[in-house]
């Protein structure tokens, strides 16, 4: 999907009425009543008739928007859908909910429209969390065929609250409408993020400082696998008002390049300002770090140090609204308010070291055209050590600094600085995962095969295998053994180099697989410890790109021993397997010397992203290369 | 009466938290424990003391004070601490200090601390369930926490279970203390721990008091009954208690059912008209059974599940009226709803309390006291008792299912409860029919038509597949029911049979073999799975559950093409055990070139005692080795 990128500076001098067609409420149409499939998204369990808001501002210039949705139920699994939940942000009053309505429209027998109005006693609301309260009821007599209907007014405290529109969800939209009003003598700018074959209407009336976003027939977006920002590929809206800290105030400073946006956050209060506070009681760490003789070793203790005593609280920020000394006495902070905090003590260390604006993986790609900030969903500090770059996330696990983090590898990021600032892309410098398998067993006569198994991980591979062993030893064999290769049994487990990150992880241990009989023939499975044991991708169609993170490479050698009185039957082919535009290559040499096997797998995978056009020679791809790693060596038994 | 007892009661009756003696390391130091309480233990209580006053049917109060140990990072959960309160209780008081390793005092943690929102038990669409929410930052380890806490109720119908011990954590001391009026008293017993108390009487308040020492930690074991079950535990049960302003006893089962079955009382649960439609309903049928299939198929069509738990709302159902317009409801509105749609024609039913899970235990028949999550009803008829799920959109009729089944319900009648056992689950009810054709070609290409019978708990599963799209569904075959992942696919449902439901799935590969050698093609015996049972071989302490017994049978048809024949048939397969038989044989067509392989599997047992768990395990293993064994046909 291409994005439409379009920005508009709208001001105004008057502000008027917004002018929006709306739906009546109750008023269904004959299209509307007889629809029993969404003809372009023809599974659907629902479909949105329309979802149509429109906001505006009254003289507080809090922002008021009216919404109004109508959606139909198509599939027993869509009646769930009476279940309504709107959530809002309560905490300060930042948002409330109100003027709400329902109700359920059926057709009796004769084609009459029932319809069903929610009563007052059956709106709940409840407090989930210190910031978020939610508004629940359940409408009656919901069945296939019905069609449910509700609005609401949500009103925002200002406009610094304003929320992406979206048009898709995970059920198809035959309308959505979004009319915005902005506040006079404003301006501001917005990015529709669309795929080419859906248009979208804009409408913009300067004189009533109102402009009108529309889409029509969207389908549904469901989940697929390794799928990596939903934000990405839904169609919607984005819009910035002003400068960022318009969340916070009511400034309207007015950001049109990245040099005024590093400007803005550098001075703020919650970001530029924290870097240079002096977080005291941290003074032992600093100085523990200044003692060091080099930069690297001064990073290291600082980085560490932060990492290990910190807990990250799950939330993710950008800013320090509490201010990074909290986080010091508290020991706990959203990712940015960490990172903020390692930034600072780096600094007080004397390292050259930047603040880096990221878009982790799952929250969708970085659009270095327009300098909106909103796309970045947390900072990760980035240091220069000894003349080398490295980027450091403190929150959540462990990684070395070698490793770029595995949620912001391959992705662009924004370093914030006068001088040295700029978008920069996080390449891998060839990290990857990457695993080196040796095996060296020995048959029996009843079939049975006894070895041992050394799995040898590197890079991001090394990571991830090191945070299951530090949930537990046994956690790491049931990856690596169990689920991998039904029916083994594994002792003797050893994991070396944990505490050294600049050696890979070495995992060795003994295995036994009980024999494999078919008729007469034994069949040997060589696809051991491989990782690739079943196509993940099996569905026909795709939408979203595939990301895999990072490159891979993976390097499988046996050797196997035969008791004599087996003969092979067949032995598997030596083959090359390649993708059309080479990006995975699948080696398997098998040969057979003195009853001894000796099996190489090499699989490469020089490309982490596949667009959805490419989905179908991947799964093809994928399909065949399993179906090569289970070819069993078959064997037959001389009696 | 021992010393230690009296200073924290005079302290707790006074209304306060005991005053904190100045922090002794030595109590709270981790250095001291003995081996013997940290072997197999990520964390060693070293003190749990509760002790409970009642005040009245509707009034008490419980203090808790625990002293734990964290030795490593596996005992991480407990550092979330959570506390639930609704309308008829109240947190009063929270106090948690952190000690290091050493036994000083490094954090300090209260009430005002703890984040409080609306409990979400994924249930329930609102409820006034609310929850308090702290997770402390792990210090070093190891270290130790001291939680003091104070709750207060002002309404119960029962008791809260006094765990003694969990799994991976040892009890140094444990002490429990209950006060109650003498003229009250309660009833007690323990599970899993042979603990009694001493009691003592004062003035017009009885006091019992139990203690244990220096419990070892126990391995927790997965794939049984809900580990709670399995801890060592003492019950509490009130004789007269109080909620909402309702009062009434758990002396016994039938007292109990006399405070629930007012509850479920309904004087105008349908308007003259609805009357006369839910007559008209059932006029055509000739026997009482016939009538209830059709107002149980009603039930189904129209209604979907809501739960809405307030205050009394949480024992008493909405109003009949109130379902019938809404359309929904939770399980006691949907029981009431049935048992008085059966009343109006002239069906004599029963709502029964019931506590629903495939692993959750059954209720004690000799201590009564609730324990119940769920409702269900029950029409008594001549024969056999019909049992009614009245939640589900697509249980056949009389089919409760295994999460009812195997336990005891309290059936709710004029003469106050009675505890009568549901059915047993067997696997005549839950029964799995195939019968595939695979049609080869001269590639190893196949067409494939397969028809589907099931009962029971597969028919729950299919029925749950066919809500979903054709991806997810063509997913789910593939990666939960172990189908071979085809190129295409397609499933209708092929209407219900008498007995069961019917579907026909129809798919194609490109490559029906998993491999060829030479000229030699290995074939799975069927295209799904007829065995997914997966068993650990060592040992076990707790008895394990499957989710109910069944009976499945496979028949697949290999129409070979020209000039494929299938090499030498594999012999019949049959293994036996106390609790399964399975039998797999291969012949060749008669009629022409292919040959049909039939398969059995029968679980005829889903609560396996422990020490019968190793048969269990060797019977599936020989099923799984069997089945993954290919057959192999020749080509050209």
């Amino acid at each position: 999907m291409r994005t439409l990128l379009l920005y508009c500076f709208l001001a105004v001098a008057l502000s008027t009425r917004a002018q929006t067609p709306v739906q009546e409420f109750g008023v269904l149409s004959e299209v509307e009543k007889k629809l029993t499939v969404c003809d372009f998204d023809k599974e659907a369990e629902a479909v949105i008739l329309f979802d149509q808001a429109s906001s505006n501002h009254n003289d507080d210039r809090n922002l008021i928007t009216n919404r109004h949705i109508r959606i139909k139920v198509l599939r027993q699994k869509g009646i769930q859908r009476g279940n309504i939940e709107i959530y809002y942000y309560a905490k300060d009053e930042v948002e409330n909910i109100s003027n709400i309505r329902a109700a359920v429209h059926n057709l009796d027998d004769l084609g009459n429209q029932q319809t069903k109005e929610l009563s007052a006693s059956s709106i709940f609301r409840q407090k989930l969390s210190d910031k978020i309260s939610s508004v629940k009821f359940a409408l009656p007599d919901v069945k296939v065929g019905s069609i449910i209907e509700y609005e609401y007014t949500s009103t925002l405290v200002h406009y610094g609250w304003l929320q992406d529109w979206y048009f898709q969800t995970d059920i198809p939209t035959i309308l959505s409408s979004y009319s915005l009003v902005i506040l006079p003598n404003a301006e501001f700018a917005y990015q529709v993020h669309k795929s080419d074959e859906l248009p979208v209407t804009i409408k913009q009336n300067k004189a009533a400082g109102n402009i009108l976003f529309e889409m029509s027939n969207v389908a549904g977006l469901r989940d697929e696998p390794y799928m990596d920002a939903p934000k990405d590929y839904r169609q919607h809206v984005e819009f910035q008002l002003s400068a960022y800290g318009s969340r916070f105030g009511g400034r309207t400073r007015y950001m049109t390049t990245w040099d005024e946006l590093t400007r803005e956050l550098m001075g703020h209060e919650d970001f530029g300002t924290q870097l240079n506070r002096n977080v005291s009681d941290a003074a032992p760490l600093v100085n523990n770090a200044k003692s060091r003789s080099t930069e690297y070793e001064r990073m290291i203790t600082v980085y560490k140090e932060v990492q290990r005593a910190i807990d990250w609280n799950g939330y993710n920020s950008k800013f320090a609204p509490d201010g990074i000394k909290s986080v010091w006495d508290k020991k706990k902070g959203t990712n940015g308010e960490i990172n903020l905090l390692l930034i600072n003590l780096l600094k007080e260390t004397g390292l050259e070291v930047y603040p880096l604006l990221v878009s982790e993986r799952f929250n969708g790609k970085v659009r270095t055209d327009y300098p909106f900030l909103d796309q970045f969903n947390t900072v990760m500090a980035y240091v220069v050590a000894d003349a080398r770059n490295y980027v450091l996330d403190a929150s959540g696990s462990y990684t070395p600094p070698e490793l770029i983090p595995f949620s912001v590898v391959n992705t662009k990021a924004f370093i914030v600085n006068k001088k040295k600032g700029g978008i920069i892309s996080l390449n891998d410098n060839n990290k990857m995962k990457k695993n080196r398998v040796t095996i060296k067993a020995e048959m029996n006569t009843d079939g049975e095969l006894v070895g041992d198994a050394r799995i040898t991980s590197y890079d991001y591979s090394r990571i991830t295998r090191l945070r299951y062993f530090k949930e537990s030893k046994e956690k790491l064999l049931d990856v690596i053994a169990y689920k991998e290769v039904p029916g083994i049994r594994a002792d003797s487990f050893q994991v070396n180099n944990t505490d050294n990150d600049s050696l890979p992880l070495v995992q060795s241990f003994r295995f036994g697989l009980p024999a494999n009989l078919s008729g007469d023939y034994h069949l040997l499975n060589l696809n051991l410890f491989t990782g690739f044991r079943e196509n993940p991708f099996i569905s026909d169609v795709r939408f979203t790109n595939v990301d895999f993170g990072c490159r891979q490479f993976h390097e499988i050698a046996e050797q196997i021993t035969l008791p004599p009185q087996y003969r092979p039957e067949s032995i598997p082919k030596d083959l090359r397997l390649i993708m059309p535009d080479t990006s995975i290559s699948l080696v398997r040499y098998v040969t057979y010397e003195n009853n001894t096997i000796t099996t190489l797998f090499r699989i490469q995978m020089n490309k982490s992203v596949y667009t959805a056009e490419e989905y179908p020679l991947l799964k093809e791809f994928y399909k065949k290369m399993i179906n090569i790693l289970n070819e069993p060596f078959v064997l037959r038994k001389n009696n | 009466m021992c010393k230690s007892l009296i200073l924290p009661l005079l302290f707790f009756l006074s209304g306060h938290l005991p005053a904190q003696s100045p922090a002794d390391p030595l109590k709270y130091t981790a250095l001291n424990i003995p081996d013997s309480m940290k072997k197999g233990a990520h964390a060693v209580y070293r003190l749990r003391e509760t002790m409970i006053d009642i005040q009245s049917p509707s009034r008490y109060t419980m203090y808790d004070h625990e002293i734990v140990t964290f030795l490593n990072k596996d005992a991480a959960p407990l550092l979330r601490q959570r506390f639930w309160f609704d309308k008829f209780s109240k947190v009063e008081e929270i106090d948690i200090r952190v000690f290091n390793a050493l036994g000083a005092e490094i954090k300090r943690y209260r009430k005002k601390d703890f984040e409080t929102a609306a409990y979400d038990d994924n249930m329930s669409l609102h409820s006034d369930n609310m929850i308090m929410r702290l997770d402390i930052p792990a210090p070093d380890y190891p270290f130790t926490l001291e939680i003091t806490s104070q709750q207060k109720m002002t309404g119960y119908i029962a008791f809260p279970r006094q765990i003694v011990n969990s799994t991976n954590q040892s009890m140094e001391q444990y002490r429990l203390t209950v006060r109650v009026p003498s003229e009250m008293d309660i009833r007690y017993s323990s599970l899993n721990i042979d603990l009694k108390p001493v009691s003592t009487v004062q003035g017009n308040s009885k006091t019992y008091f139990w203690e244990a020492k220096q419990l070892v930690a126990e391995e927790r074991e997965d794939g049984s009954y809900m580990a709670r079950y399995h801890f060592p535990q003492i019950h509490l049960a009130p004789n007269t208690f109080e909620y909402d302003g309702y009062r009434g006893s758990s002396t016994t089962w039938k007292s109990f059912g006399e405070w629930a079955y007012p509850l479920y009382n309904d004087q105008a649960p349908f308007s003259p008209s609805r009357t006369e439609e839910l007559k008209r309903m059932v006029a055509h049928c000739k026997t009482d059974r016939e009538k209830i299939e059709v107002l149980y198929n009603h039930l189904k069509k129209t209604m979907r599940y809501v739960s809405i738990q307030l205050g009394i709302g949480g024992f008493k159902p909405f109003p009949v009226s109130f379902v019938d317009e809404k359309k929904y409801g939770d399980c006691k509105a949907l029981s009431n709803y049935m048992r008085y749609m059966l009343k109006t024609v002239g069906i004599k039913a029963y709502p029964a309390l019931i506590n629903r899970g495939y692993d959750a235990m059954p209720v004690s028949p000799d201590f009564p006291a609730n324990g119940f999550n769920h409702a269900v009803v029950l029409v008594p008829m001549e024969k056999d008792s019909l049992w009614l799920e009245c939640t589900s959109n697509n249980n056949a009729c009389g089919d409760l299912g295994s999460d009812n089944e195997n336990r005891y319900a309290l059936l709710l009648t004029e003469e106050g409860g009675k505890l009568v056992p549901t059915p047993r689950s067997s696997s005549d009810r839950n029964k799995l029919i195939t019968k595939t054709n695979i049609i080869l070609n001269k590639e190893g290409a196949a067409e494939v038509r397969s028809a589907i019978y099931c009962t029971g708990g597969f028919w729950s599963q299919y029925y749950e597949l066919m809500q979903y799209e054709r991806e997810q569904q063509k997913k789910i075959m593939v990666n939960h029911l172990g189908y071979k992942s085809p190129e295409s696919f397609e499933m209708v449902n092929a209407g219900d049979s008498a007995t069961g439901n019917r579907f026909v799935l129809s798919l194609s590969y490109d490559q029906a073999f998993d491999f060829k050698a030479g000229n030699k093609y290995f074939f799975r015996p069927r295209i799904n799975r007829i065995c997914d049972e997966e068993l650990g071989r060592s040992d076990r302490k707790w008895e394990y559950l499957f989710n109910f017994p069944y009976d499945k049978t496979d028949s697949t048809f290999y129409r070979l093409p020209e000039g494929f024949t299938p090499d030498r048939l594999p012999p019949v397969k049959e293994v036996r055990s106390k609790y399964g038989y399975y039998r797999n044989e291969v012949v060749n067509n008669p009629a022409g070139n292919g040959f049909m392989v039939i398969a059995r599997l029968v679980l005829n047992n889903h609560i396996i005692p422990a020490n019968e768990y190793k048969d269990m395990a060797v019977f599936f293993a020989e099923v799984n080795k069997h089945e993954s064994e290919k057959i192999i046909v020749r080509g050209d």
